[in-house]
């Protein structure tokens, strides 16, 4: 439960299966264990927490192969070649699962901030285009 | 980890049933994911995974109950990004036309 989820890590791999090893690590943070947590007992009552996860990771690959020769050695493959990639994951609380003796309720979780960010955004962009249009007649 | 063969995928997961009390809480969850395994040249490729909970099975005496989980701060959003859109549509479509003589 205490586990860190969102700690940064830089990590080298050597093999194709280290790599999806490591991709791995992050596809397991949507798993349905991430999306509703373990039951947390307090008395009678029960609360389990559900959450949003997203996990996006992308990689790349390249190569090269040159043919060099030396004077005093046979013609060889010179072989160059690297990868990268990245991922991010990020969970949010959605609701709360309120478990009691008598009923079990569901509690959305609502994060104000984000909704008075997308509120401000919301109207500035209707503010700016009627600024426009205003602009425009005169 | 899932095989990457798909481009996009939906579907309904079941998690861990747990017995608390008398009931027996079943979590459904809903998990989109959209994998370009080939997008540009075959040696990159990209996924992103969305998996969020959709609904809750109580089961008491037999009797099963479904109880839907919403998630009421994106639907907030989504709903203001829709009424700006059609704001802004609805503002420039109303735009005093110019007099070219």
């Amino acid at each position: 439960m205490s586990e860190i989820k969102n700690e940064l890590f830089l990590e080298a791999v050597k093999t194709p299966a280290e790599g999806l090893a490591l991709l791995g690590k992050l596809t397991d943070a949507a798993s349905p264990e991430a999306v509703f947590g373990q039951p947390i007992q307090q008395g009678d009552t029960t609360v389990i927490t559900a959450n949003s996860v997203s996990v996006g990771l992308g990689f790349g690959l390249g190569g090269s192969v040159q043919q060099k020769n030396k004077a005093d050695q046979a013609d060889y493959n010179e072989v160059d070649g690297g990868g990268g990639g990245g991922g991010s994951t990020r969970a949010r609380p959605v609701a709360v699962i309120k478990i009691t003796p008598d009923e079990v309720s569901v509690q959305p979780i609502i994060d104000i901030t984000a909704i008075c960010l997308a509120f401000f955004s919301a109207f500035g962009a209707i503010f700016l285009a009627i600024l426009k249009t205003k602009k425009l007649a005169k | 980890m899932e095989k990457q063969g798909h481009i996009l995928k939906l579907q309904m997961v079941r998690g861990t049933p747990h017995i608390i009390g008398d009931r027996l809480l079943t979590p459904i969850s809903q998990r989109i994911s959209l994998g370009l395994p080939n997008w540009l040249s075959p040696d990159e490729g990209f996924v992103l995974i969305n998996q969020k909970p959709k609904a809750l099975i109580i089961e008491k005496d037999g009797h099963a109950q479904e109880r839907p989980i919403y998630d009421i701060q994106s639907l907030i959003i989504i709903g203001l990004w829709i009424f700006t859109a059609f704001a802004i549509i609805m503002i420039s479509r109303n735009r005093p036309k110019e007099n070219h003589q």
